[in-house]
Order: C-alpha cells, then structure tokens, then sequence
C-alpha cells in the first residue's frame, strides 16, 4: 500500500516538473508606458516663470498694440500677433504694413505682398526657446543672439535675453512693419522709417525712439520702467529698451503653461483622456514626433526639412523658393529646414508649418504620415483662395524639397485613422484653457493715440 | 519596516512614523488518544505614515536650465484586520494514520494603502475578507512517513474609489465629494495541494542513516473581477486563473558527529501580477480626474513565466 502511495507521489512530481507557464508578457500599462516615454525625450514639468516689472510690463503693453512702431503707422506687432487669434494672425502667410482687417480676414493693400513666411504664436516664446524666428537666426547659445555668420542686420550686444533680441528685428522688416521708400504714413506724412537705407539698423531704432520719446505718456511710461536712466531722453535710453519692455510683457502675458499634459507632467494621472494618452504614446513612439519635438518645450531646439510645400514668395536670396535656415551665413546644410516649433497650444495657433501650407491639425498629422506622399500629392484648395496660385508644386521644387528630407521622414509611418485621431487628441491636450481668450489683454488705447487693432 | 523605500522607486528617502498593535490570544486544548485543538483570536491594527522625498527635474524659464526640486508626498498606511484560526488533529484508530483540519478567517478593513508607485499595489479604500478551509492526513509507517493536504481560499474583495471633486456623470448626475467612482468587486477561489513522502535508510550503525524527501504542491488561484463604473454607467467583467507547481526534494545524512541536510525546490508558474509589466490601466478618465485612483487592470493578464530554484544545504554539527 505504501509503495504505492510513493509512486503515486512520483508521477505528481514528474507531471508537475513537465508543466510550466508560457504566459506572454504584455506591454505595460498606458500610463507607465507613456510615462517612460515622456522621461526618455527629457520632457519635464515647466517651473514658475520669473516675476515681471509691472512698470515694464505696461510699457510693453503699451508698445505691443502701438501702430506707432510701424513705419506707416497703420501696424502694430499685435496686428500680426493677436490675443484674437492667440498671438498670431490665423493666416498662412502674415500682411505687413499696407494691409487691412485683421485676422484671416485681412488682405493685402494695393502693391503690397506677402510676408514670406507665417507669423508664429508668441505664446510662451518666453519659456526659453532655444531659437526664435522659422530659420532660427537668433540663438541663445554662445555669446550673442545670433547665429553663425554674425550679428544679423546689426543686432546690438548687451540685450537681456533672446526674446528681447527677436523684438529689434521686426520694425526693420519692410513688408512687416517698416515699409517701403516713398511710403506716406495713415496720416499723409511721409514715412521716414522707410526712407532709411536697409544696411542702418541702429538710425531705424533711433527714429522709432524719437517718435515713442516725442509723446509725454511714453516718456512716464519709460521713466518708470528704467528708472536707473537719470533723465529720460539720453541718448542712453535706445530701442534696445523697448524691446526688453515688450519681452516681459510676453513672459508676463503670454506664458500659458497649465495645459492637460503640463497637468499630467505634475502626476495628475487624470488629467489626460484615454485617447489624449494612446496619442501621447504614438507622440513619443510609434509617429516620431518626439525625435524632433522633444525636451521641456516640446521643440523650439532643432532644424528640420519637414518636406513643407513651398508657397509664396520666397526669401530674397532665392524668390519664389523659401530654403529656410540654409539662407543664413554658413548654414547651408539645412536645406528647406525651419525651426521645429514648440507645441505647447498648437491646436490655437492654425494654420501651421512655416508657411502656412497645413489648416488644421488633421492636415499635419496626415502629411506626417506619408511626407513624400503628401508633398507631391498637395492639395492648394486648403491655402485661403489669395496664396493658391503661389504654391510651387512642380516636380523640380518638390523634388529639392525631397532631396534634402529630414532622414526621419522618408518612409511613411503607415498610422491608421484612428492612430491619426489619437495623435490630434494629445496636440490638443497640450492647450491651457486660460490660453483660450486672451482678449483681455487687449488695451482700451495707446499712448499715440492710434487706433488698437481688435 | 525595512525595504518600504523599495515600494517607492526613485524616491530620495523615507520617513516613516506610526504605530503597530498585534494581539494574539491562545487556546490549546489536549484530550486522551493524542487528539488536539488549537485556536488563535487575532487583532492587527497597523497606522503608519510614510513622507516620501522626491527629486523632480523641472525646466526653470528664469534660468533656462533643467534643475531639481525636492517634493515630499505623505503616504497613510492604515490597516485593521481580525483573525480567527482553529486546528484539529486526531489519530485514525491504530493504523498510524493522522488526520487533521484547519479553519481560518480574516476580516481586513484598509480605508488607505499607500500610493505606491509599484502599479501592482492596489491603492483602493475598501474592505477584504479571506478564509482557510484545509484537511490532511499524514502517516509514519516505520522508516517511511507521507503527508498530504488540501486547502481550499475563497476571498472576497471590495476596493472603490472616491470622488475627490463633485463628479458628473454620463447620466447627468453629480457624485458629491468622498462618492464612490468607480467599485472593484474581486472574488477568488484558489486551492492548495500539497504531498510529501520520505523515508530513512540505514547507513551501517545508527545513528547513521540517509533519509530521502519528496513532495510537490501546486497552488491553483482563480479570481473573478466585477468593475461598476458610477461615472461612465458601465460595468465589465473578467476572469483569470493560473497554477503555479512546486516540486520539492531534499535529502539528510545523520552521523554522529555531524548532520548534513540538502533541500531544493523550484516554483513554476510563478508570475508577478501586476507588476510594471501588468496591464493596469487608468479605464476612464473622469472618474481619475475626480479621485485619482488606480483601478482594477482591464487588460490581459501578465504574469512573467519564470522558474524560481532554491537549493539550501545546512551542516549541524553537535557540541557535546
């Protein structure tokens, strides 16, 4: 009886060592995943940004929605950055000096043209990009604001911080702001801004300082954000001044950093929807967003040919084609690359890309999906109807676009609809509600006197 | 407790301060024919709190640099649970058979579990009852002995989580503040088994002898889980059920002057539930939003394969 007992043990024993599990190891969860995605590309939370001068956060104010900047008068930098279309323009390419309306209903004025390239959201440019401008021409690295190939159009050393050096360059721009020789101003007098020769910088910020100190608000305004300067109206107080006043208006004003993913990024696992975390996934994952759009801005670090059709009319240097970054000195490498933009609120500041070419988020995410598909495929019905008959969709300009792709995109990813879908719903989850409407930031008036755009 | 800060990876240190009362209360009863009862009243109340230190990296606009930033989350541990537990064991006639029985039940109430960042710890407020239910015989026949048992585990789990903002609902109502989300009713049957035989054989003169064991116990759990979603008006159910086998062997030698023992095991089957790899997801995103909760896993169940081998050699030597 016993031994039998015993080889009944042993043929448990036997059958228990030829059983083993062979379970499947599944992918982890979407939040651990997503979470391990999200540190591996050095997105981090966004600390508190630094406290602002009120006194110089006014006069920045003052100076944003002041037409007074402009040359003709008739623009202000809020004309093609406004809290009405969150510190953009809504339109593909921006209409400088001359134009009329505001928004994507404004059109150009009689001989004018566009803007070669798209007027970027100025929110959160004062987070610390690394490059401001599409073809980055100023920088934060090294010793000065600018790129190699020196200072560009005369930049001033001395200047705070990168975004107070984007603002010197603007009102020298003539389609933007400054105009063109023989221009009149709104009020019949002649423009003489414009009647500056281009190579002097340093006289147009002198003559915009002679109209802002010739009007006694500007003086108070300027005499208590620069309190140091004993007597306002030396030759000490330049545009470089300005310029730091309308920075901090832009760190104090425009800095919106309370989206869903910056919610998620603080550990509030719910702060993102299920579809907002598979897009977030397929962000850091699968689509490659993140090998461009990456570290705490999600971009704003990098050069990329995102294979953008080429609209519009051109840079100087090479009209009608536009060949971005590889027009700056010694920067001949980035063929048709432009500044990878920072994210954060993108679903506010359509259309999108350098140019404009893409109306929507579907748009982009689509022409991501298959860049050389897409490029050759464009369809210029989406451009308002003034730009579609600028779009050089030829093969040879598409094929130099394709040339000099980015490597990262010259396969297709082969996403679904429903991954397309997912992809949008995380672009969106990086909005700040408070970034919504920003029409309070809109002021009353403006010391000139001149109309505020709205 | 030592290893805690394991349950928190990443973390800089922790804190940990509280109280812990265990009570136990006996009772062995003995009667003629070698027939015994043990029973054990049980009353554990564990309340610690544990301040974990983070290092977070944080962009910081004003320098324009990465930096570090300390952050301390203060994670409450409070735990109550009764036992009760009684075994009998008693001779059969005189044949040199035993038989014996065991009951046992647990009552465990645990409102808050620490927000561990292990996703396989539950962090639920809920309650739990467990019970123990097992016969087996043994019997020692000369050199040889055998044993045998079997124990059957049925639990009941109810973990939920709270609304920590008024919560509307796919219905259109509003969950107040502390209502529940979303309910986690866990339900399991697991069974063990377990069989050992051994025999002493002579080597020469006693005490000199080899003694040989064998066994094996395979442990079979099987639950069912309920989810009822009081936000999206939902409600899913899944099932999961794994065995893991463990055969066992050792082998004594006795002399006189010294005992040499070897033991060995391996665990089949063995996974890690819920571990990093497990598919817990965060199912629905209003109702995190409102309490923040981990829920139950939706997804497939992940338990890892693996083998876990234990060999333990032992040398006693007597001192005379």
């Amino acid at each position: 009886m016993f031994r039998l007992v015993e080889r009944f043990c042993f043929a448990i024993l036997l059958l228990g060592a030829a059983c083993e599990r062979t379970d499947t190891v599944s992918a982890p969860s979407l939040d651990a995943g997503l979470r391990q995605d999200i540190s591996r590309w050095g997105v981090v939370p966004i600390g508190p940004m630094p406290a602002q001068d009120p006194a110089l956060v006014d006069l920045g104010r003052a100076l944003m929605f002041d037409p007074i900047l402009s040359g003709n008068r008739d623009v202000a930098c809020a004309t093609c950055h406004h809290p009405a279309t969150h510190e953009a323009d809504g339109l593909s390419l921006a209409i400088g000096t001359g134009g009329s309306g505001l928004g994507p209903g404004r059109t150009l004025g009689p001989g004018r043209q566009f803007v070669r390239r798209n007027a970027p959201s100025l929110l959160n440019d004062g987070l610390g990009l690394s490059y401001l401008f599409w073809d980055g021409r100023i920088t934060r690295f090294g010793n000065s604001f600018t790129p190699a190939g020196g200072p560009p159009q005369g930049l001033p050393g001395g200047l705070p911080d990168v975004l107070s050096a984007q603002a010197m360059l603007p009102v020298l721009d003539r389609r933007e702001m400054r105009g063109e020789p023989g221009d009149h101003d709104v009020f019949g007098a002649p423009n003489e801004l414009a009647a500056i020769a281009d190579s002097d910088s340093a006289a147009v910020w002198r003559a915009i300082m002679q109209r802002l100190l010739a009007i006694p608000e500007y003086v108070d305004k300027f005499h208590r954000a620069f309190p140091d300067f004993p007597t306002i109206g030396l030759p000490e107080l330049r545009f470089e001044q300005a310029a730091q006043a309308l920075a901090a208006f832009q760190i104090s004003a425009l800095t919106k950093t309370d989206s869903p993913f910056d919610r998620y990024l603080n550990r509030d696992d719910g702060a993102l929807t299920t579809a907002q975390k598979r897009g977030g996934r397929l962000f850091f994952g699968k689509a490659q967003c993140s090998s461009c759009h990456n570290g705490p801005l999600l971009g704003g670090n990098g050069f990329a040919n995102a294979g953008v059709p080429q609209l519009g009319p051109g840079s100087p240097a090479t009209p009608p084609l536009d060949r971005g970054r590889a027009d700056l000195p010694g920067q001949q490498f980035y063929e048709f690359a432009f500044r990878v933009a920072p994210l954060r609120n993108v679903e506010l500041t359509a259309p999108y890309m350098h140019d404009g070419a893409f109306p929507t988020l579907e748009a982009v995410v689509h022409h991501y999906n298959d860049v050389p598909l897409a490029l050759r495929t464009y369809d210029p019905s989406q451009l308002e109807p003034a730009l579609r008959a600028t779009v050089h969709g030829d093969a040879a300009t598409t094929d130099s676009v394709i040339r000099t792709l980015d490597f990262r995109l010259r396969g297709p990813l082969n996403l679904s609809d429903a991954e397309l879908a997912d992809l949008v719903a995380f672009l969106k989850s990086l909005t700040d509600p408070s970034a919504r409407d920003l029409s309070a930031l809109v002021p009353a008036a403006v010391p000139s006197g001149l109309p505020v755009p709205r | 407790m030592d290893g805690v800060d394991l349950l928190y990876p990443g973390s800089q240190g922790v804190d940990q301060f509280g109280h812990a009362v265990d009570v136990r209360l006996g009772l062995l009863k003995e009667w003629l024919g070698d027939r015994s009862l043990d029973a054990v009243l049980l009353y554990n109340r564990f309340g610690m709190s544990q301040d974990v230190t983070y290092a977070d990296l944080f962009w910081d606009p004003a320098t324009q640099r990465v930096l570090q930033r300390s952050r301390m989350d203060r994670e409450l541990e409070r735990t109550d649970a009764w036992g009760l537990h009684l075994q009998y064991e008693r001779p059969l006639a005189a044949s040199g058979w035993r038989i014996g029985w065991v009951a046992t039940g647990n009552l465990m109430s645990h409102p808050k579990l620490p927000d561990y960042e292990i996703m396989s710890i539950p962090r639920d407020p809920g309650h739990s009852q467990a019970f123990q239910l097992g016969i087996g015989v043994s019997r020692v026949n000369g050199p040889a002995t055998f044993g045998l048992d079997a124990v059957y585990e049925p639990i009941w789990s109810h973990t939920y989580a709270a609304a920590a903002v008024p919560t509307e609902t796919a219905a259109g109502d509003t969950l107040p503040v502390g209502g529940k989300t979303i309910e986690n009713r866990f339900r399991f049957s697991n069974a063990l088994f377990r069989m050992g035989v051994g025999r002493e054989l002579p080597i020469g003169s006693r005490p000199r002898a080899a003694t040989w064991q064998l066994g094996v116990a395979v442990h079979a759990i099987h639950y069912w889980l309920t989810q009822q979603d009081h936000v999206q008006d939902a409600s899913r159910a899944r099932e999961d059920w794994w065995v893991e086998w463990t055969p066992t062997w050792g082998l004594t030698l006795r002399f006189p002057e010294l005992e040499l023992r070897y033991s060995g095991s391996v665990t089949k089957g063995t996974g890690r539930p819920g571990a990093q790899t497990n598919g817990f997801v965060l199912n629905d995103p209003a109702a995190l939003r409102a309490g923040g909760l981990l829920v139950a896993p939706s997804g497939p169940l992940t338990l890892e394969g693996v083998s876990v081998v234990t060999h333990q050699l032992s040398l006693s030597l007597p001192l005379h």
